[in-house]
């Protein structure tokens, strides 16, 4: 791995969740409180990066399987408090406890914990592009040009993540044991430049907020 | 089966690549049409409040018209018809005569006082100033309370198109009327002045302000759509100063 690829998925990437974070807690009087569960998302996530990095030098895929979860179950908060008081809800609540069942059912009886969640993290990602589309096509009812409203920032990053890593998702396993060495760092570049690009979102989103 | 796994890899990196793309031009696309329906009905808004403004017009045009109609009605009709019965009452005898003659003579006075109000004549003879000042003479003489004006633009404010006077001696005369209602004020002083480009008229009183009930009512109703019809902007003083105040911009 050249240094600046090293650089790039263990320094750059990581560190770039601290971008948010820190406008989220200049903001953070301002902001709503889904905005308020996106920024506990990424401290937990930039926490989780944080332990990955410390173990980067053993096996940490038990770290995203745990990591799945709760960023699973942060993700439906803040599509809790975007849809609040509409039908979605129940089933939105219902997702988050049953999601968490299916991982640990997941890394106790059919894929190995020291290997990549190729089950999970695909259901994951699936239910969050199918929240963020609901989110856009719900019917606007504001009075703000598109580019002024924070949520859609924030649906913006969440859909282009999931949906763009929904292939590397699933056939992690199967690249991991099959592809040569450079096509696996191109495409965790790939995916890497994905999350780049959410956190950039959900900074532009937290910038957004004014009230 | 390398040719396989090769073809694997392709797909993904085609899968996220593609994916990214479609998303993104969805996303742009979504952006666009949202910008373009907010942007047409901000544009059917504007209309609608254009459309409303040019009805407000007609409806004030068409009043002042035919307060002008009743005013010149009772004027000329009503007031010489009572002047030829005062020349002809002469031949009954004096005592009678004297009484009728003091009744008619304050039937014709208030004649001339109703057709005044209902329109101002001298609005249409000698502009806004002088309607101004002639109204705050009338409620001066009434004694109750005591108005003063400072015109430091008379000659701008006669030079504004006679609708627009109108809509200003029209409002004038409701914040009078309202003062003399409901404030319990002794004075008014209403200015007008130039502020850069823009005509100012302020109007303040020294009574007990703005009370909920005249804020929600049909006076200040009518005060804001002569003002919105005349293309004024308007403030109101909140409860920081004693009284009731109000700034007028044109």
């Amino acid at each position: 791995m050249s240094s600046l690829t090293s650089l790039y998925l263990g320094v750059i990437v990581p560190a770039s969740t601290l971008i948010p974070i820190t406008i989220g807690i200049i903001k953070y009087r301002r902001l709503a409180s889904r905005q308020r569960a996106l920024l506990l998302y990424l401290c937990i996530a930039v926490t989780v990066n944080a332990i990955a990095t410390i173990y980067s030098h053993h096996n940490n895929l038990p770290l995203l399987h745990i990591y799945t979860m709760l960023e699973f179950i942060l993700l439906v908060r803040y599509y809790v408090l975007v849809f609040s008081g509409r039908k979605t809800v129940p089933y939105l609540v219902a997702a988050a406890i049953i999601f968490p069942v299916f991982c640990v059912a997941n890394f106790l009886f059919i894929q190995s914990i020291y290997t990549y969640n190729s089950y999970t993290r695909p259901v994951e990602a699936i239910f969050l592009v199918l929240c963020s589309l609901l989110y856009f096509a719900a019917p606007e009812t504001g009075e703000k040009p598109w580019a002024d409203v924070p949520d859609n920032w924030v649906n913006a990053g969440i859909l282009l993540y999931f949906s763009g890593a929904l292939a590397q998702f699933s056939f992690s396993n199967v690249l991991e044991a099959t592809a040569p060495h450079s096509v696996i760092m191109l495409i965790l570049v790939l995916h890497a430049t994905l999350v780049l690009i959410m956190y950039i979102l959900f900074t532009i989103s937290f910038y957004k907020c004014s009230s | 089966m390398q040719q396989l796994t090769d073809n694997i890899y392709v797909v993904v990196i085609f899968a996220m690549v593609g994916t990214f793309l479609i998303v993104s031009i969805m996303l742009y696309l979504h952006a666009f049409n949202r910008n373009r329906l907010l942007q047409q009905k901000q544009l059917l808004q504007q209309t609608e409040i254009a459309h409303q403004k040019k009805l407000l017009l007609a409806i004030f045009a068409s009043q002042e018209e035919e307060r002008r109609r009743i005013g010149s009605d009772l004027h000329d009709s009503v007031g010489a018809a009572l002047s030829s019965l005062r020349l002809s009452i002469s031949s009954i005898p004096a005592e009678q005569a004297a009484r009728c003659k003091i009744m008619i003579d304050q039937i014709i006075e208030d004649v001339r006082h109703i057709a005044h109000n209902i329109s101002p004549a001298v609005l249409n003879l000698y502009g806004l100033s002088e309607a101004v000042a002639e109204l705050a003479d009338r409620i001066n003489q009434a004694g109750r309370i005591r108005v003063d004006t400072d015109n430091q633009v008379a000659d701008q404010l006669d030079q504004l198109p006679h609708a627009v006077m109108l809509s200003l001696y029209r409002v004038l005369e409701e914040l009078l009327n309202n003062t003399i209602r409901h404030a319990d004020a002794s004075a008014v002083q209403i200015a007008f002045f130039r502020e850069g480009d823009r005509l100012v008229m302020t109007y303040a009183d020294n009574g007990k302000g703005l009370p909920a009930e005249i804020q929600q009512g049909m006076g200040l109703a009518n005060i804001t759509n002569r003002l919105e019809v005349a293309g004024a902007s308007w403030q109101f003083a909140g409860a920081e100063r004693p009284g009731f105040f109000i700034r007028i911009e044109l």
